[in-house]
């Protein structure tokens, strides 16, 4: 039987000899070596050629997201796992950026980090679902713009399209927004062209219907 | 003016016309009453003639046809305008009478009853009488009627028109009234004429006349010869106006000569008031008064002194001025005039005076003095003489009395005149002596001043002020003729003593003047820049009863005699006064001033620099702050970062090793008790850990045990974590403060010791807590390079630890010093208050913001 080769990268020893102390529990999984700086995580990998890094987003001397840049470059099999403290969406949106297999935050993945290492490794990638909401939501908006952008319109008269839909006139837009309503009329005008519709509450159903608003 | 003439006329011609008009009114109205009455008769008569004829026929018989002829026959007459017989009732009815026949009118109804009618009415300014008379059955005619005799049966109605008798009777009345007014009125003309020729133009004539004298055609005459009241009228008239022309020609001749007299009077008025100055206008008055009266000398004389002296004349010899230019009042006919203020005047003066022998030599024969007066005073005398007796009269005594009183007029208002000039001048110069003082604060230059304006007043040769200074007299300002050169004595010193006048002046406190011909100056022997002064006026220059000084002027060849001199010198000193004065004042004011100022400018220096003291403490006090805000942020991430280096770790260290056991548990049991045994370490790892963090953020050892314990402890971590060798002492009775003080302390030491470690570069440290009964004191010594203190503290930015740690001592009302030098070290000396008592001394830990 094939065993996954893990390669610890954290700049805490107790923490690498907790893992190892965990995984050398699972037949399967085989920890390879342990890395505690940016250099000797590079240099590990590419002596042991590991199955899957587990590595933490702060190391000594250098940053986790970088590090998994550069493995990504150097050794595109290594799967990656990003394994931190730390929700922070910096680092999970530069994880996935980068292209890691696995975003998993320490402390929630005691019992599944073997699964996690088993999935990864079979080639599935995961997250920690405390922060799938968060991806979900930056996904929401990115998509959002998409559309908007696909649209034609600007993010200004997204604005103004979802006060349309809240059912406000055009004075209490140019109330909301500090224009005149000349100026609202305007910009309504040009959403109604935009979107290919005749009165405003085509607009606003048609907006609707696009996942605009 | 409405002439007489008219007047008569309109009122005969009034009366005349009102008699003319009653006479032909009354013509008229009789004449027309008259022409009514016999119109009214006439028609009366033909009505009758009428009535009777018909009655008549009627009587006889005639029956219808007679009364019918008898009708037309009365018609064919003309006298009748119609005439016509109207039947009674009856008989109509009998006989069925023509309906013309019938009664008509009114008048002829009233007439059937029995009535007389007449009526008048008026037809183009002509009456018409229209009578109808009822006819009475004179005859019983069965045939005809059946009326009773005496019974109406019927009427006559005659109308008469009176047109052709009453123009008649008119144009006779008309040709009478004619002829009356035409004869009136010839009448009238003719009564008319007579009234003018006889009355009226006599009247005029003398009117004129008596116009033509009003006008001053006295040599007119009147020419009436009516041989009445009014030639006798004329004739008294023309005897009058002779009169008045003999009169007039008189009266001419007076007004001539008064007018003469009054223009030369007017003229010497005109000639005084022209000028002011009397060498003009007296020769001008002499002149006017020659000529007007006609002397052939003439002479004005002013009183001086008692003395009448000549002022101008005329026609009078070199030798008679010479002998009488001066006559004493009251001797002569001039003394006496000037003396009795009464003219004198000798008609004959060989007869009268034989004594005035001035005049008589001079081949004077009569003279006329009066008296010129002023303001009740006599002044002076005009003088005339002539060589003929009799040469003047009581008029031209008049008249020069006059003349004499414009005179006195004019030399009185020439003395007020000069009198007010010189007060002017006086009063102009003390006011530009004023404007000295005010112009200038200079001592020297206003005394100066003073004397030159003195000299525009008083006709000087030298002034010289001197002031009083100890025991002498110094000359502060002088002025005088250049070639008295008296600019020599500016500065000179005078002993008090050196000089009588002076000294008696300055003793007496008052003005002395001294005339004295030949005298000698009063000067210092020795200096004598004039050789002898013949006038001299000392002024004592008073403030109070202080002299200040000495105002002198002198003369060198005559003596002022008026009060004036010293009144002005006076006033000139009190100026002087003022000035010298002012000036002290002036000076005690510039010293005040100027100590003021000195003590102004101490003040603001000193205030300058407490600013600066202040400024670098508060900027200092921000630097400190700043870095203690900083220090706060570091030890904050400091203390984050051992909890995520340290605790999170272990904790994620030990939780893996827990997994690991959990999952080994049911197989491996050892395996699982060795995890565990490995998270057990850890956890004791992270206990101590913690202890340290805790530690470090609040020393509990100091709160419990004390300051001692506590440095104690951490000074023993300190070697063991800086490698310094700190040596820990302490003498005096270890007692515990109040934790606000035992934890400054504890910061002071580890901050000295912080920075011994960091910059001294010292081998061995030495803490020494020195506990006595007021106080702590605590030295913290090193062997490190030392550093130049000065330098370091006021270099603000570097060393906030030095600041902070001696506002720490200040803060608990200790004080902190710090002695060190380059390659010798450092000394940090701190004394606490270590009682209770002095608790309140220090500013207390409230306003410490850094403990």
């Amino acid at each position: 039987m094939e065993r996954i080769r893990i390669l610890i990268a954290d700049d805490h020893p107790i923490v690498r000899q907790g893992i190892r102390s965990l995984l050398t529990q699972y037949d399967d999984l085989e920890v390879v070596g342990e890395a505690g700086t940016g250099p000797a995580v590079l240099q590990q990998a590419a002596r042991l050629k590991p199955d899957v890094i587990l590595l933490d987003v702060r190391m000594t001397g250098a940053n986790g997201i970088e590090i998994a840049r550069q493995l990504r470059r150097e050794h595109p099999e290594i799967r990656i796992i990003i394994l931190t403290t730390y929700d922070d969406e910096k680092y999970l949106y530069g994880a996935l950026q980068v292209g890691a297999q696995a975003y998993l935050l320490k402390d929630v993945s005691l019992e599944t980090l073997p699964a996690a290492i088993r999935a990864v490794y079979q080639g599935e990638r995961l997250l920690s679902p405390l922060l799938v909401d968060k991806v979900l939501r930056e996904f929401q908006s990115l998509a959002i713009e998409k559309l908007r952008r696909d649209a034609g319109l600007s993010e200004e008269e997204l604005r103004i399209l979802r006060a349309m839909a809240e059912g406000a006139n055009n004075k209490e837009i140019a109330e909301e927004f500090f224009w005149s309503e000349v100026t609202v009329k305007k910009k309504v005008q040009e959403i109604l062209v935009k979107l290919n519709a005749e009165n405003r509450t085509q607009a606003v159903a048609q907006a609707i219907r696009q996942g605009l608003i | 003016m409405k002439s007489l003439y008219p007047k008569i006329m309109l009122l005969v011609g009034g009366a005349f016309a009102v008699v003319m008009t009653a006479i032909v009114a009354f013509v008229y109205v009789s004449g027309s009453r008259q022409i009514e009455q016999e119109g009214l008769a006439r028609a009366e008569t033909l009505n009758r003639m009428a009535f009777e004829v018909l009655y008549a026929s009627m009587r006889q018989g005639g029956g219808r046809e007679g009364n019918r002829r008898v009708i037309a026959r009365l018609q064919e007459t003309g006298a009748f305008t119609t005439l016509r017989v109207v039947k009674g009732e009856p008989v109509v009815r009998q006989f069925g009478a023509e309906p013309e026949e019938l009664p008509r009118d009114a008048l002829e109804r009233r007439a059937l009853a029995g009535e007389e009618v007449r009526e008048v009415r008026r037809e183009g300014g002509y009456r018409i009488v229209r009578y109808v008379t009822p006819l009475r059955v004179q005859v019983e005619c069965q045939r005809c009627h059946q009326a009773q005799i005496g019974e109406i049966n019927g009427v006559i109605s005659t109308e008469i028109s009176l047109q052709a008798y009453e123009s008649t009777l008119r144009q006779r009345r008309d040709v009478l009234l004619l002829t009356l007014g035409g004869g009136l009125l010839i009448l009238g003309l003719l009564t008319f004429y007579a009234l003018q020729r006889l009355v009226i133009r006599p009247l005029q004539t003398i009117q004129r006349g008596a116009t033509a004298i009003a006008q001053g055609a006295l040599d007119h005459r009147l020419e009436v010869r009516t041989g009445d009241e009014l030639e006798v009228l004329a004739r008294e008239f023309n005897t009058m106006a002779a009169r008045l022309q003999e009169s007039y020609v008189v009266l001419e001749q007076k007004v001539a000569e008064r007018t003469q007299e009054l223009v030369a009077l007017n003229q010497v008025a005109e000639a005084v008031n022209r000028s002011l100055d009397l060498k003009e206008t007296l020769p001008e008055v002499l002149e006017q008064v020659m000529a007007l009266i006609g002397a052939e000398a003439a002479d004005i004389r002013v009183i001086e002194n008692g003395t009448l002296c000549v002022r101008t004349s005329r026609g009078l010899s070199p030798a008679f001025l010479e002998q009488d230019a001066r006559v004493p009042v009251g001797h002569c006919l001039c003394g006496m005039a000037a003396l009795t203020g009464r003219a004198m005047m000798a008609e004959d003066l060989h007869r009268e005076h034989p004594e005035a022998e001035c005049c008589l030599a001079a081949g004077f024969r009569s003279s006329l003095s009066v008296p010129v007066v002023a303001k009740g005073q006599m002044v002076g005398v005009i003088h005339l003489a002539s060589s003929q007796p009799y040469a003047f009269n009581a008029r031209q005594e008049a008249i020069l009395t006059a003349v004499g009183q414009h005179v006195g007029l004019a030399i009185e208002k020439v003395r007020l005149y000069e009198g007010e000039r010189s007060q002017r001048q006086v009063a102009e110069i003390l006011r530009r002596a004023s404007q000295t003082l005010s112009a200038s604060l200079n001592l020297d230059t206003v005394l100066h001043t003073l004397l030159e304006q003195l000299g525009q007043v008083l006709i000087v040769d030298a002034g010289l002020i001197l002031l009083c200074e100890g025991d002498h007299l110094r000359v502060a300002a002088v002025r005088g003729r250049p070639e008295l050169r008296m600019e020599r004595l500016l500065g000179y010193q005078i002993p008090l003593s050196a000089n009588r006048d002076f000294y008696r002046v300055i003793q007496e406190k008052r003005v002395l003047t001294f005339c004295q011909p030949g005298r000698r100056p009063p000067f210092a022997d020795g200096f004598q820049p004039i050789e002898e002064v013949d006038w001299c006026l000392v002024v004592p220059l008073l403030r109070g009863s202080e002299v200040m000084g000495l105002l002198a002027v002198e003369q060198l060849d005559h003596c002022y005699d008026k009060e004036e001199e010293p009144q002005i010198a006076m006033a000139f000193a009190n100026h002087a006064v003022m000035a010298i004065e002012n000036a002290r004042l002036y000076a005690e004011i510039k010293t005040l001033n100027e100590e003021l100022e000195a003590r102004v400018e101490r003040r603001t220096q000193e205030l300058n620099e407490a600013r600066e003291v202040l400024a670098r403490q508060a900027k200092q006090l921000r630097h400190l702050l700043n870095k203690t805000i900083r220090i706060q942020e570091e030890e904050r991430d400091r203390i984050a970062q051992d909890i995520h280096d340290g605790i999170s770790q272990l904790i994620m260290g030990a939780l893996y090793e827990t997994q690991a056991a959990k999952v080994s548990l049911a197989e491996r049991p050892e395996v699982a008790r060795k995890k565990l045994q490995s998270a057990q370490e850890i956890l004791k790892q992270l206990k101590t850990e913690m202890q340290r963090i805790i530690y470090d953020l609040h020393p509990a050892v100091l709160s419990t045990s004390g300051l001692v314990p506590a440095l104690e402890a951490w000074i023993a971590d300190y070697q063991v974590h800086t490698g310094v060798s700190c040596a820990f002492t302490i003498s005096g009775s270890v007692r515990r403060l109040t934790p606000e003080r035992e934890r400054a302390v504890y910061r002071i030491v580890q901050e000295a010791l912080h920075n011994i470690a960091q910059h001294a570069q010292a081998h061995q440290a030495w803490v020494m807590l020195t506990f006595t009964p007021e106080t702590l004191r605590i030295t913290i010594d090193d062997d490190g390079c030392g550093f130049d203190r000065l330098a370091v503290l006021n270099d603000s930015r570097n060393h906030l630890g030095l600041v902070s740690m001696q506002e720490r001592a200040q803060s608990i009302g200790g004080e902190l010093e710090i002695y060190s030098r380059p390659g010798y070290g450092t000394r940090i000396l701190v004394q606490v208050p270590a009682n209770d008592h002095s608790e309140g001394e220090g500013n207390g830990a409230d306003s410490d913001p850094y403990c």
